[in-house]
């Protein structure tokens, strides 16, 4: 994906806020079992770097903490992505770099629907469609320079 | 009481397994995964561990650990083998595999290369041919009953037709491109001269030859999303389909009478309609369903009059499911013009691959109340109807 011409020349720059969570008494109980919660899930896909700007998802307000939804006790996991323009040809992508930022670092037992936000796209039908059939995101993952673009997005999510 | 019985787990590949599939004998299963290998298994005692009791075998703890670890047989670890793997067998994922129906000699794989091979054991298993022309994933392979076609698809849209040149290789004798979608499984009626195909595009298309040519003779259309596969009644005379929309689907072909019927006036005749006759709704399975199978009612009697047997579902929601077809009483009358079908559920199996997708279910084609399965954990499992 040669980047000449961008998508979106020129997105809205939100600040970000901290939500570093305070230190709690529990923190230190190993008999105290953490569940997994939308604050955690969150955490791992706001630094994810967009394919297009030097800035996050969080930043462009693609991800939003509110459209994280996470349910510990039945393994699962919805996010809801914003692209910041409807045409956005990187919304894709977008989806694929969450999926497997949370890949890498959710337990197995979760399954994770990603799609874009109701009334957010043009495309997004299709968008979500591909982003959710595992045979599709299987065989883009086996695609070397798909994983590299991915693999530069993720960098910053640490 | 139907009920599922766990009896041997075969570890070994080092991905996700996509799919398995029986010889005609019964007695070989292969399977294939994302580790790029093919492996092929059998029980050590051969047919007589598909007759033997499995009832009073003792039952293991819980966890064995290794990810292979249900209450398996205890003696299961060493009642099958792996008797061959071919390991990189394609450059990428394997995603289809398929014994050749008559003899189970030869083997077909199909990858995500966009490539399918065709294997023949010389002592060990050694590619014979490998036929190219999708443009890329190829996602299924299936052999026609005679073995002498091979139907191909893949995520260019297109099935492809190829036709056994009796020396081991295969010319493409038709290339199908009326999907407007990926093809994600191929499937050849076990009787009739008829091809289906199952889509990303949410439909499922019927192929009929006709003069060595091959055209659409039916779009079957119903489901609200990606058509994952389907699998024939044992006779033939139903078909049922998964999909993403979580629910199953049983269409039959429509009577020549009642064609007849419906085309009175018209000038274009197909000769080949299908109506949904069952829909299991999308409250029974919890999300995608990737795979299905459908046995005849038991091993031993002919059906009874109005029972068509088992269907197996494997789906995303990690439960493995055992429905049973059958005739609603009133409607079993000889010459109904509906052939109506009911579906209950009869049993399910919750993480029958542990927190895993089950990717693929099938039935043995001798042995029917034996059931073969593999999913995202790796493993490949085998089981019995009760």
């Amino acid at each position: 994906m040669n980047i000449t011409q961008k998508i979106n020349d020129a997105p809205l720059v939100y600040d970000v806020v901290s939500t570093t969570r305070g230190v709690q008494d529990t923190d230190f109980d190993d008999g105290v079992c953490d569940p997994i919660d939308s604050d955690e899930v969150y955490e791992l896909i706001r630094n994810i770097n967009d394919p297009e700007h030097p800035l996050t998802l969080e930043q462009l307000h693609v991800a939003n903490k509110d459209h994280v939804y996470v349910d510990d006790n039945s393994n699962h996991v919805l996010i809801e992505f914003t692209p910041t323009i409807p045409h956005c040809s990187m919304a894709t992508l977008i989806g694929l770099c969450i999926r497997v930022r949370l890949l890498r670092s959710l337990p197995e037992r979760f399954k994770v629907d990603i799609k874009v936000r109701e009334g957010t796209h043009q495309s997004e039908t299709q968008v979500n469609k591909q982003l959710n059939d595992k045979e599709r995101v299987a065989a883009a993952l086996e695609n070397t320079y798909l994983l590299d673009v991915v693999n530069q997005c993720l960098a910053t999510a640490v | 009481m139907t009920k599922l019985k766990l009896v041997a787990e075969l570890a070994g590949h080092e991905d996700r397994v996509w799919q398995v599939s029986w010889d005609p004998s019964g007695t070989r299963l292969a399977s294939c995964s994302g580790d790029k290998s093919a492996r092929i298994w059998a029980p050590i005692s051969g047919e007589q561990f598909f007759t033997a009791d499995h009832s009073e075998k003792p039952m293991a703890a819980a966890a064995i650990g290794g990810g292979a670890s249900m209450d398996v047989d205890q003696t299961s670890a060493s009642t099958w083998q792996c008797l061959d793997t071919i390991d990189n067998a394609h450059k990428r994922t394997v995603r289809s595999i398929a014994f050749e129906p008559t003899r189970g000699r030869a083997l077909a794989t199909a990858s995500f290369d966009g490539t399918t091979a065709i294997w023949e054991k010389e002592g060990a298993y050694e590619c014979v041919a490998t036929l190219e022309g999708h443009e890329n994933e190829a996602k299924s392979v299936a052999w026609s009953p005679s073995g002498q076609l091979l139907a191909t698809c893949g995520r260019d849209k297109s099935v492809w037709i190829w036709e056994s040149n009796g020396e081991g290789d295969f010319d493409c004798i038709s290339v199908l491109m009326e999907h407007t979608q990926d093809v994600k499984m191929v499937l050849w009626h076990p009787v009739q001269d008829l091809l289906v195909s199952f889509s990303y595009d949410d439909s499922i298309r019927v192929w009929k030859e006709d003069d060595d040519d091959w055209y659409s003779v039916a779009t079957l259309t119903g489901h609200s999303s990606t058509v994952w596969g389907g699998a024939f009644s044992p006779d033939g005379r139903f078909l049922a389909s998964v999909s993403d929309d979580r629910t199953v689907r049983v269409w039959t072909q429509k009577s020549q009478a009642s064609l007849a019927e419906d085309n009175k006036g018209f000038y274009y005749r197909p000769d080949s309609e299908f109506q949904c006759v069952a829909v299991v709704p999308d409250s029974v399975h919890s999300r995608a369903i990737y795979s299905v199978s459908w046995t005849a009612a038991s091993a031993a009697a002919s059906a009874a009059a109005g029972d068509y047997g088992f269907l197996a579902t494997g789906c995303g929601d990690n439960t493995l499911r055992i429905l049973r077809v059958f005739a609603p009483a009133a409607a079993g009358a000889a010459g109904s013009q509906s052939p109506a079908l009911d579906i209950e559920l009869v049993c399910e199996r919750q993480n029958a691959h542990g927190l895993s997708d089950i990717n693929c279910v099938k039935w043995n084609p001798v042995y029917p109340s034996w059931l073969a399965t593999c999913g995202d954990d790796g493993i490949v499992r085998i089981w019995h109807l009760e």
